[in-house]
């Protein structure tokens, strides 16, 4: 064989990475992980960046982490601990506000305050988005089936898929279009009257992607939500001890425990080619690394255009490469806090707190935010997702002191101004977001003792993320499954030989799910590539 | 009491006149139960002012399914049909224009006076669109697939269309795969640079769904319009009716106006037994074919207890949001900007997203999106020599109007379009002599279309691959001897009749 | 986090025992002494006094309601008269089971209804069309079982309904003093017995004052437990232990028609359309796959399989219900069904149990095997099939006063 000195070399220590390189060691290769900043876990990382104040910097909250990859990857054991939410809150500015609880019977009591249709429908739709994420497990767990081959492994793939279909029945196959192809708003509306429950709910088909709730497309993220429950867990969604770092850390854990080699601070300038095929990377401090196989947890446009260059594509794929859609749309205001922040609607420090705290009050609202953003301008009462780590995990503050972390959308990457001239805005778009939190948290402002604003363009700049795009390009139907990144190269292989992708612009994409890490591993395992 | 009737059609419209003559045509004994004084629906010659006729609601006849021409022998009863679509005049508000000629030469001139690179792009776009059209006019003009189920039959027609999408090439196929559930601004971005070229482009993506360009999926719309777009009524709709009226009473199909359908009976086994109009008289048959919207149908027509928990809430859900208004404007003179019968006033995204976003809030938009013909010109009846009649298609007015269609918005929404209209056919404002307005609440209230909605419920993916609900997707419905035959089935509205043909397949 | 019903103030102070459980979104009690025999014996042989509010209540009312009715339930409502009451379930498209409850008809346009789940959702969805009002007043209405040989003459003492004349399955509007509330001759323990509805805001009253006309008679206010020994032996299904909601459960196989749990009785089937008809006049045609019947144990092979150990047998104190498997024979050749909830009845002296059944086992008389696990080792037992209406006193119909006109 060659000289190289690694089995796979992975540029970037993202979750998805440190997944790859842990799955590929556990199988005996050599692996090297090259991340460019201090710190490990690319989107999924804590920092401390005020003394004593851990953050979840970008990524705040962990979902569909796939449970099978804690199993294989033995996590826990590595430190991997997530704590279950006990609660979605929306406070709403007319004094009233939501909770939605673990506790059926409560959540039902609540929302009974604003439609008893409303409230008792919800198990219903509950039952009906189980189904439908019993399809969208066997979508997400697999590599994606390419439906423009005719190879056998390929029909059995779509075969495999088509039966899980079948299994829905043709009333919830129906409702499977709608879902793909409706707006979140026009898809609640078939089950629910109330603004105050539609609005918080259809915020998860938008986050993260350019689009309204009222955007067709929209209402098969909906899914997400119930589909943690499938993974055995009661309620899906939670907070990493130590802040969505701790994942990634433990991941890196296992990768090392597995004899993996991680290395921080080495950022890579590019991959190193050799006769069209791929031979190693060149560090930006000139170092040569060579590996038999190069696996990038980049993005598809970084990975293509910048880690390769245009010139050594097909053109098709340059094209391809080209016409992928990344527009971030969301940025993040990280908050330290002298004290817990309490909503005038809701007062006290309750369970209310230890979940998430949506800035969604109606349909509208979310519409009118999504409004500002399509010509370029930030949200000015943007949707914010805000949690409190802190009341659920005190090792992140000293004792008294609070996180106050809000994901905000919409930041849209392309403002009319130019990306590049986000650093002007990025004081006018903090406080656009602590303006908003006060209107329901009197005094907030006051309480602040830290903070960190991150635009787009901060997130593209730190993090590399093109665009500031947080699932590494949108999760659009074309841009998903066998188009994830594009057509014909949607099985982590990449258009480059002894090229790889690992990250979430890769099937099934976006999250910290780990699985694009998990399937590019096994992947690369079963075609005996590595 | 009379002899019972082979068929019963509720609404004269083009598509259940088409299914009746369908049905005429193989003898039977079949009425068509109108509620107007007038036949055609949507497709009525109406005078709005003295000496000036508009042409219907719906000014678009290049859809027009061939097919229903020749079965029915429409051309020998004087419908004149010239195979190739109408142009279209693209026109920017500072008066830059781009005519859209049938001759691909012509159109690639026009456009490379704005942009060189979009010339050379329009052929590429011809090219996809001519490369895909076998594929999408043969899904567009048979039954629709039947995804109720997974038996053998169900399952060999889905990989026959399976296989049909993949004779189309890898390349065009996976093509199509890609753009298809893309919106349309991305699409045409994808193609062209010039902003009323694609701006213009977009329009048939936008007419009858709760979308803008921005919105997934929008870029099927514009393809399903493209790939069927082929055919020229000089006469416009109306001309069709016309003659699917000789062709039906000259099959001995009876068509009575005047006759409003008040409820459709059932009998012991719950099959239909014949209908009952509102001045008391019955009508017997074992068939009833609806062409009326789905929810009026099963809500305002049927018994409600004949409804099933499943049928009742999919009808409830149906999307039928009204989002088009119509101005019929009598002009004292022929626009001389005017160079094609079809006009559509071009912006850029950002201002047809502007003239979305009220809508959304019930507002009327400041700006609406406009698109004109002047059927006066190919039918000289419609105004007096050398008089022209604009017919005026407005996107994106809300039919729940926040606090409703009073005279006052009215008002405004004829000056929001009249302002518009001045700004690109300056002057304009000067020859008019008469003008009509019509709001989605004159729709539902003088047509009957539910909520106003032009295409009997919104084009979007779901509602046309199972149009309008699961249960009702090839035109039978749950209830026993009930058809739907309107713009509200496969493969949705517009002047296509295929609606019309295809429910008689349905009828064993 | 559960919530208290207006008579809290009375069960919390009287439970003893500690032992409370969650009915829908309620604090129930399971039962108020350490062991709870006493209050099944109240139910069999004095009175006793049980706190139903977490159940569902709905008015309906308007000149359509009856016929509003008719098309939700499988019971034709327009033929309901004035003053019944009648027991009846709802169902799906497909004709299975989403809940089952009881329909008053206290005037010509007016209706209450109860459910054991939440069901305003499902009934609002078909009033378009109806001239009906439906109202949720589950939180207004607090409601009382009392059960037993002597309620009537405890309800008698406190107020002025014509109780002896108030037939099974009738409902009367009553007064005691200046509280006003609603009677119905209904219950859950197959006994005589009534339930009382009552506005929260005189719950306690009439509390109060059935404990202290109940006092002579032995009342004693009774938990949840008392009265699902008593349901299995009057041969009551609940949902969510002997049949599912169907709209509610992932798969099909989890759902239940009326035929298929005792019901059938209950479907006027040719009548004008209502939810769920075609699917039950088809399997009413073609017969049903599943049936309910109640089982019974051979004790003395319960006897013989304890005495295998050295044990005197032992009978459970609660009624149990989880799923266990139901053979052909003893060798476990065959599973053909499950029962879903039993109790051992003190009263009976018997262990019995509700089952669900392949149809063809399920006549009456016919043996079959049950599994029965003792010292951690399964075995399996003879049962035989039977009605199963283990126990129906005479008293749960009949009359003082026999005069009435049927």
């Amino acid at each position: 064989m060659s000289s190289a000195n690694y089995d796979a070399i992975i540029i970037g220590g993202g979750h998805n990475g440190l997944i790859c390189a842990a799955y590929l060691a556990k199988a005996g290769r050599k692996v090297l992980v090259l991340e460019k900043r201090h710190v490990l876990g690319g989107a999924a990382v804590s920092e401390e960046l005020h003394p004593g104040f851990t953050f979840s910097v970008a990524s705040y909250v962990v979902s569909l982490f796939r449970p099978h990859i804690i199993r294989e990857l033995d996590l826990a054991k590595h430190g991997y601990e997530v704590i279950p939410m006990d609660c979605s809150f929306l406070p709403l500015p007319n004094g009233d506000s939501l909770a939605r609880w673990a506790d059926g019977n409560r959540s039902r009591r609540e929302i009974s305050r604003f439609s008893r249709k409303d409230a008792e429908t919800y198990p219903e739709f509950s039952r009906v988005m189980t189904h439908m994420g019993k399809l969208a497990k066997a979508v997400i767990d697999h590599p994606a089936p390419d439906i423009t081959s005719l190879r056998p492994a390929e029909l059995s793939n779509m075969l495999r898929l088509g039966k899980s279909f079948k299994s829905l029945g043709p009333e919830l196959l129906h409702l499977n279009i709608k879902l793909v192809t409706m707006s979140a708003a026009d898809f609640l509306d078939r089950w629910f009257e109330s603004d105050t429950l539609k609005a918080p709910m259809s915020v998860s088909g938008i986050i993260g992607t350019f689009q309204g709730v009222r955007s067709p497309g929209t209402a098969y993220v909906l899914l997400h939500h119930y589909m943690g429950q499938l993974d055995g867990v009661f309620r899906s969604w939670g907070f990493s001890k130590g802040g969505t770092g701790g994942i990634s850390m433990a991941c890196a854990r296992a990768a090392e425990a597995f004899g993996a080699e991680v290395r921080t601070n080495s950022p890579v300038q590019h991959v190193l080619l050799r006769n069209g095929e791929a031979k190693g990377v060149v560090l930006e401090n000139g170092d040569e690394l060579l590996a038999n196989q190069i696996i990038s947890n980049l993005d598809p446009n970084r990975t293509y255009l910048k880690m390769v260059g245009e010139e050594h594509l097909p053109q098709e794929v340059a094209n391809d490469i080209k016409r992928y859609k990344l527009r971030g749309s969301s940025g993040k205001v990280n908050l330290a806090l002298d004290r817990v922040p309490e909503f005038s609607c809701r007062p006290g420090i309750g369970d209310h707190l230890r979940g998430d705290v949506a800035i969604a009050p109606s349909i509208d609202y979310l519409e009118k935010a999504f409004d500002q953003a399509k010509y370029g301008d930030f949200s000015t009462r943007p949707y914010i997702n805000a949690v409190i780590p802190t009341l659920t995990d005190p090792t992140l503050a000293p004792p008294g002191k609070h996180i106050l972390s809000c994901f905000v959308q919409y930041a849209p990457y392309h403002i009319k101004e130019g990306a590049e001239n986000w650093p002007k805005f990025r004081d006018a778009f903090g406080e656009a977001v602590i303006d908003t939190m006060e209107e329901y948290v009197p005094g907030l402002r006051n309480m602040i003792i830290y903070k960190q604003v991150l635009t787009p363009w901060d997130l593209e700049q730190q993090m590399g993320l093109t665009e500031g795009n947080i699932f590494q390009g949108e999760l659009s139907l074309e841009q998903l499954l066998f188009q994830r990144p594009v057509a014909g190269y949607a099985k982590y292989k990449t258009a480059i030989n002894n090229l790889w992708m690992c990250g979430s612009g890769t099937h099934p994409g976006g999250g910290i799910m780990g699985a694009s890490g998990e399937l590019c591993a096994k992947t690369m395992l079963q075609n005996r590539s590595v | 009491m009379e002899k019972p009737y082979d068929a019963i059609i509720i609404g004269a419209g083009h598509n259940g006149l088409i299914a009746a003559t369908y049905l005429g045509k193989k003898g039977k004994k079949v009425v068509v139960l109108e509620k107007n004084t007038f036949p055609g629906g949507l497709a009525t010659r109406t005078e709005f002012h003295t000496g000036y006729r508009s042409p219907g609601i719906l000014q678009d006849s290049s859809l027009l399914d061939y097919k229903v021409v020749q079965d029915l022998g429409l051309e020998s009863k004087g419908l004149v049909i010239q195979n190739q679509r109408p142009e279209i005049m693209l026109l920017g508000r500072n008066h830059d224009e781009i005519l859209l000629e049938q001759d691909a030469e012509k159109s690639v001139a026009a456009i490379a006076r704005h942009s060189k690179k979009d010339a050379q792009r329009y052929l590429d776009y011809l090219q996809f669109i001519q490369d895909i059209r076998p594929f999408i006019q043969s899904v567009f003009s048979n039954m629709p697939p039947d995804l109720s189920g997974f038996a053998p039959g169900q399952v060999m027609k889905l990989g026959q269309l399976g296989w049909k999408l993949r004779r189309l090439g890898k390349a065009t196929m996976l093509q199509l795969l890609k753009v298809a559930p893309m919106c349309v601004s991305d699409f045409l971005d994808e193609y062209f640079e010039t902003d009323l070229l694609k701006s213009g482009l977009s329009f048939p993506a936008l007419l009858g769904s709760f979308t803008s360009p921005r919105s997934a999926y929008t870029t099927l719309n514009l393809l399903m319009w493209d790939c069927r777009s082929k055919c020229y009524l000089p006469g416009g709709p109306a001309a069709l009716i016309d003659s699917l009226l000789k062709a039906a009473e000259s099959l001995g199909v009876e068509v009575k106006m005047d006759s409003e359908v008040k409820s459709i009976h059932f009998d012991d086994k719950n099959c239909v037994e014949g209908i009952a109009l509102e001045n008391g008289d019955t009508y017997l048959s074992p068939i009833v074919l609806s062409s009326a919207t789905p929810r009026h149908t099963f809500f305002d027509l049927v018994p409600n207890y004949q409804l099933s928990f499943e049928l009742e809430h999919d009808v409830k859900n149906y999307r039928s949001r009204g989002m088009t208004a119509k101005m019929n404007l009598a002009l004292d003179r022929i626009p001389s900007q005017v160079k094609a019968s079809i006009i559509r006033l071009g912006s850029d995204w950002a201002t047809m997203e502007l003239a979305f976003d009220p809508s959304k809030y019930r507002q009327i938009p400041e700006e609406p999106t406009l698109e004109l013909s002047i059927p006066s010109l190919g039918d000289p009846q419609l105004a007096p020599e050398g008089h022209a009649v604009l017919s005026i298609l407005a996107h994106h007015i809300p039919y729940n109007l926040e606090g409703g269609w009073t005279d006052a918005a009215k008002t405004t929404l004829s000056q929001a379009i009249l302002s518009a209209l001045d700004s690109y056919l300056p002057g304009i404002s000067e020859t008019i002599v008469g003008s009509e307005i019509i709001t989605p609440q004159d729709l539902e209230n003088n047509y009957g279309l539910t909520e106003g909605q032009i295409f009997h419920g919104e084009h979007a993916i779901d509602q046309i691959l199972a149009r309008p609900i699961p249960s009702c997707a090839r035109y039978a419905t749950p209830l026993a001897g009930l058809f739907l035959c309107g713009s509200g089935t496969f493969p949705g509205g517009g002047i296509t009749g295929t609606p019309g043909r295809l429910a008689i397949e349905a009828i064993r | 986090m559960p919530i208290k019903s207006p008579f809290f103030p009375r069960t919390s102070e009287l439970c003893t025992s500690m032992l409370w459980k969650e009915w829908a979104g309620y604090y129930a009690v399971n039962s108020y002494q350490i062991p709870h025999d006493a209050e099944y014996f109240a139910f069999r042989e004095s009175a006793g006094l049980i706190d139903i509010t977490p159940l569902f209540k709905y008015r309906v009312t308007g000149p359509d309601a009856a016929e509003y009715l008719a098309r939700i339930m499988v019971k034709d409502i327009t033929k309901l008269k004035v003053g019944r009451v009648a027991y009846c379930c709802w169902c799906n498209d497909a004709g299975k089971i989403i809940d089952d409850g009881t329909v008053m008809r206290r005037d010509e346009y007016e209706f209450f209804v109860t459910s054991a789940d939440p069901s305003f959702s499902w009934f609002s969805r078909f009033t378009r069309g109806y001239q009906v009002e439906l109202e949720d007043i589950s939180d207004q209405i607090a409601a009382l079982a009392l059960q037993g040989p002597s309620s009537r003459a405890i309800l008698k003492r406190i107020c002025d309904a014509d109780l002896d004349r108030l037939r099974f399955f009738r409902t009367t509007s009553a007064r005691s003093g200046d509280n006003e509330f609603h009677i119905s001759r209904t219950g859950y323990t197959g006994d005589l017995g009534y339930e009382l509805w009552v506005e929260n805001k005189n719950a306690l009253r009439l509390w109060d004052a059935i404990m202290e006309a109940g006092a002579d008679y032995n009342i004693r206010p009774a938990g949840l437990d008392a009265l699902d020994m008593t349901r299995v032996e009057a041969g009551l299904i609940l949902k969510d232990v002997d049949y599912f909601n169907a709209q509610h459960v992932l798969i099909d196989d989890r759902t239940s028609s009326p035929f298929e749990v005792s019901l059938g009785w209950m479907v006027d089937l040719d009548r004008r359309p209502f939810i769920g008809q075609r699917a039950l006049q088809l399997e009413k045609a073609e017969g049903s796959a599943w049936s309910l019947a109640g089982i019974e144990l051979e004790w003395t092979e319960i006897e013989d399989l304890y005495a295998r150990y050295g044990l005197p047998p032992e009978v459970q104190h609660h009624a149990w219900r989880s799923s266990i498997p139901i053979y052909t024979d003893k060798s476990q050749g065959k599973q053909i069904g499950y029962a879903t909830s039993g109790t051992w009845s003190p009263l009976l002296k018997k262990n019995i149990a509700l089952a669900t059944l392949q149809s063809k086992y399920a006549t009456p008389g016919t043996m079959v095997a049950m599994e029965l696990s003792v010292e951690h080792v399964r075995h399996t037992v003879h049962a035989w099939i039977c009605d199963p209406q283990f126990y129906n006193p005479e008293r749960k119909r009949s009359n003082p006063v026999k005069d009435i006109a049927a």
